[in-house]
């Protein structure tokens, strides 16, 4: 079965280029427009990935992933924070939250494949 | 089995709280040094698996630290890796010619990093298993 990865980002456009190169890579993808819609979509159907967009309006992507840490289940899944904003501070930040990595905008398509590849793949390689 | 230590050389105080924080979650025990003459003097003493040096340290460099350990019969044999900012072809080329045994380009991708720490302690042995 297709490992599920859902994206959510604020931006209509990033969406659409990530979930086109996802599901060309064969994942079962589905995408969200907020931090709030994305709990919800986790709640009503857990995905085996997330990818965060950490700058969003209402609900950012730091306090989604606090909330998914929050219970056992959801705070297994890998979270992989999609950021425009380089700086050392939220790196630390976002480390601590338990975010599996970080990878900053504009995206590499292969970091990013090979990023969710390791996420996926797990058990180590 | 002890965890492997390993010694952060890193002037930066964000950067070494991310390193310290992912090899911390991986596991290992970790010592910090934020100056290039203080992390000699804690290599010699604590004998550490490996050291994570920052290149651009203020007084002493990361280069001339790393070539320092080097020739020194007591740390010659304790791995280096570099932390770098400008990963340029004739940096890579100084850094194997301090002596280091690889190097990281900044910024820190957390499993990469995990990754390059874990492929060398491996090798050592005293490491993690790695597929």
């Amino acid at each position: 079965m297709n490992k599920k990865i859902l994206i959510t980002d604020d931006d209509a456009r990033n969406r659409k280029l990530v979930e086109t190169l996802l599901h060309a890579n064969g994942y079962d993808v589905r995408s969200v427009a907020s931090g709030q819609a994305a709990l919800e979509a986790i709640a009503a159907d857990p995905p085996d990935l997330i990818l965060l967009d950490l700058m969003m309006p209402g609900m950012d992507g730091f306090e989604v992933v606090r909330r998914l840490k929050v219970d056992p289940e959801t705070g297994k899944i890998p979270v992989i924070m999609v950021t425009a904003l380089d700086d050392e501070g939220s790196r630390v930040r976002l480390a601590a939250a338990g975010v599996y990595e970080v990878i900053v905008k504009p995206i590499d398509r292969w970091a990013l494949q090979a990023c969710i590849g390791r996420a996926l793949g797990e058990a180590h390689g | 089995m002890m965890p492997p230590q390993v010694l952060v050389v890193e002037d930066a105080a964000a950067n070494m709280k991310l390193a310290v924080l992912l090899l911390g979650k991986a596991g290992y025990s970790v010592l910090q040094a934020d100056n290039a003459m203080d992390g000699i003097a804690l290599a010699r003493e604590h004998q550490p698996d490996l050291i994570l040096m920052d290149i651009q340290l203020p007084g002493m460099d990361g280069l001339t630290a790393t070539r320092l350990l080097k020739e020194n019969e007591a740390t010659r044999h304790i791995k280096v890796i570099a932390l770098t900012a400008f990963a340029m072809k004739g940096d890579e080329e100084k850094m194997i010619a301090a002596g280091c045994d690889g190097y990281i380009a900044k910024p820190i991708q957390y499993r990469n990093f995990l990754a390059q720490v874990e492929k060398i302690l491996g090798r050592l042995g005293g490491g993690k298993e790695t597929p």
